[in-house]
């Protein structure tokens, strides 16, 4: 990490206008991280608990030791473990929810949120099955987007360590989701009902 | 046609389960206006607790981590001070005594440390005199070995201590610097304090502001203190074990512009702090600096004693009279072969050795 290379926060949240530049700047990405994973329900006090917290600690934030957003997510990782059973939960009703209707083929409404929503039961499913270990570094690596080095920083682990359990949630997740093939956008199994029409599925 | 697959045929992409993932967190929306006020409630909140910022583990108080690694460049006090310090246990399961939040006067019995009472604030030198003075000291002791007991105190119990050895006092960068480090908490207010981890670095001063230094790093991660392992930057111990490793590591004196002895000096001059009294400190005369609003450490009030013949500082305690604050002592040591010793980690009977193979 080089500190003089840090956007915000790097340099210290000890100060509290520091504090309040670097809270501005991560907040909502933190607070979808939790809403993703526990929902909007619980996400609003979660998200206040990690900043609050984060304010109490704010001087046990070292720059040397990994980035701002590595240590918040750290925080964050934290909260959540303990509404394991909440997240479980979340991901068992998304898992049951049917896919969003097909729209008309005048498909220029098709965006990226439709498509997230169609595979949104499988993918829960399929996170459903993960360990928690394996979820954190997965989410962490996926939603908040941080690399190697700095969820091996914020889950307080070796770098090799987050690589390899990174690799092996990748693994799991694929083989979860039933073998779908990004190259073709479909599902290996029947009844999935994600392929195109007149392929794979007979 | 189902969406993934109409999307895909108008030249969506999707490359793998990572981006089916980002696809999935993209559909939440962000924070409402609530959830920012929340938030905004909640931190209020937790600054009208009056707190220091917690420890690198629990919620145990301490200085900034710059703090620690900008008081290396303070040095020394008397050698007797610096010899009754060394008598504090360094075992695992070691209690030293507690100390209740820092007041004016005099303390329990068994509590420790007080604010010394002022006894005088009359013929007060000048900020900048004590600055240039302290400036002349430090230079005089950079070869010894510093010596900083840095202490945590929540709510009238000690709940976490750095004991910091390095030598030099004062890094020099391109010159070798050997660096330990003693840590020991208390994982619940009711708990006894346990020496935690014990690091030892032996390392090459990087250029200035360097996060990184190359040399040999030893951990001993010390078992039954209810912490699941031991780690010094990237590396991991698990308890009841030591490693040894080769290689980059945290450098654990960042920003060695703020570690010249001019920096506290300059702090002092450039009116960051005021002269405020004269005391005694551990039998000695001291003079009492208070750090003005526009100073470095947060919150305030932040005491500093100098020793007022040596001009050596003695003691700085951030957030006194604060339900959480931390004090450090400095201490400054001959490099004799018993003192140097104690830079050596040392390894306890029965540990094994854990860590990168080859090492």
């Amino acid at each position: 990490v080089d500190r003089r290379a840090s956007a915000t926060g790097d340099l210290g949240i000890a100060d509290p206008a520091e504090f309040e530049a670097a809270f501005r700047e991560h907040f909502a990405p933190v607070y979808r991280f939790i809403c993703r994973r526990v929902g909007a329900a619980l996400a609003e006090d979660l998200a206040a608990e990690v900043f609050a917290t984060a304010y109490r600690r704010r001087a046990s934030f070292q720059s040397g030791r990994g980035s701002l957003r590595s240590w918040l997510y750290g925080i964050a990782v934290n909260v959540v473990r303990n509404h394991w059973r909440a997240e479980q939960h979340l991901l068992a009703l998304d898992a049951q929810l049917l896919p969003v209707a097909d729209l008309a083929d005048g498909a220029d409404e098709i965006d990226r949120r439709l498509v997230a929503a169609s595979l949104a039961p499988r993918l829960a499913a399929a996170l459903q099955m993960l360990t928690r270990e394996q979820r954190e570094v997965l989410l962490l690596y996926a939603w908040a987007e941080l690399s190697h080095e700095e969820i091996a920083a914020a889950l307080k682990i070796a770098p090799g360590t987050a690589r390899s359990r990174l690799s092996r949630a990748r693994a799991l997740l694929r083989e979860q989701l039933g073998h779908f093939d990004f190259g073709r956008w479909t599902f290996d199994e029947p009844g999935i009902g994600l392929a195109p029409e007149g392929r794979d599925h007979g | 046609m189902n969406q993934a697959s109409a999307w895909h045929q108008k030249g969506g992409t999707m490359a793998d389960e990572i981006e089916l993932l980002r696809l999935f967190r993209d559909e939440m929306p962000g924070p409402s206006a609530g959830a920012w006020a929340r938030a905004e409630s909640a931190i209020a909140a937790a600054r009208s607790e009056g707190s220091l910022p917690g420890s690198r583990r629990r919620w145990a108080s301490r200085l900034p981590a710059s703090h620690l690694a900008r008081s290396r460049l303070a040095v020394g006090i008397a050698a007797a001070v610096a010899a009754a310090a060394l008598t504090i246990a360094l075992l695992p399961g070691s209690e030293p005594a507690g100390r209740a939040p820092v007041g004016r006067g005099s303390a329990p019995a068994g509590t420790g440390s007080t604010l010394p009472a002022i006894e005088s604030r009359r013929g007060l030198p000048s900020a900048a005199l004590v600055g240039k003075a302290m400036l002349t000291a430090f230079s005089a002791a950079n070869d010894d070995i510093l010596y900083s007991i840095q202490t945590g105190i929540n709510r009238g119990v000690v709940v976490d201590i750095y004991r910091d050895w390095s030598w030099p006092a004062q890094p020099v960068t391109g010159r070798q610097e050997r660096y330990r480090s003693a840590f020991t908490e208390r994982i619940s207010r009711t708990a006894p304090l346990k020496l935690t981890e014990d690091d030892g670095f032996i390392y090459l001063v990087p250029p200035a502001n360097w996060n990184y230094a190359t040399g040999r790093l030893t951990v001993v991660c010390y078992a039954g203190t209810g912490q699941t392992g031991c780690g010094y930057g990237d590396t991991e111990t698990p308890p009841g074990t030591w490693s040894q490793h080769y290689g980059r590591f945290v450098n654990p004196n960042p920003g060695l512009n703020d570690l010249r002895p001019a920096a506290l000096a300059r702090e002092i001059a450039d009116g960051q702090w005021r002269v405020t009294g004269r005391t005694h400190l551990n039998g000695q005369q001291a003079i009492e600096l208070t750090q003005t609003p526009a100073g470095f450490y947060q919150p305030p009030p932040t005491l500093l004693w100098v020793n007022a013949h040596t001009y050596l500082p003695l003691r700085m305690i951030q957030g006194a009279n604060k339900p959480e604050s931390a004090q450090v002592d400095w201490y400054f040591l001959k490099p004799t072969a018993a003192n140097l010793a104690l830079l050596r980690v040392p390894i306890p009977a029965g540990y094994r050795r854990s860590g990168p193979p080859g090492t």
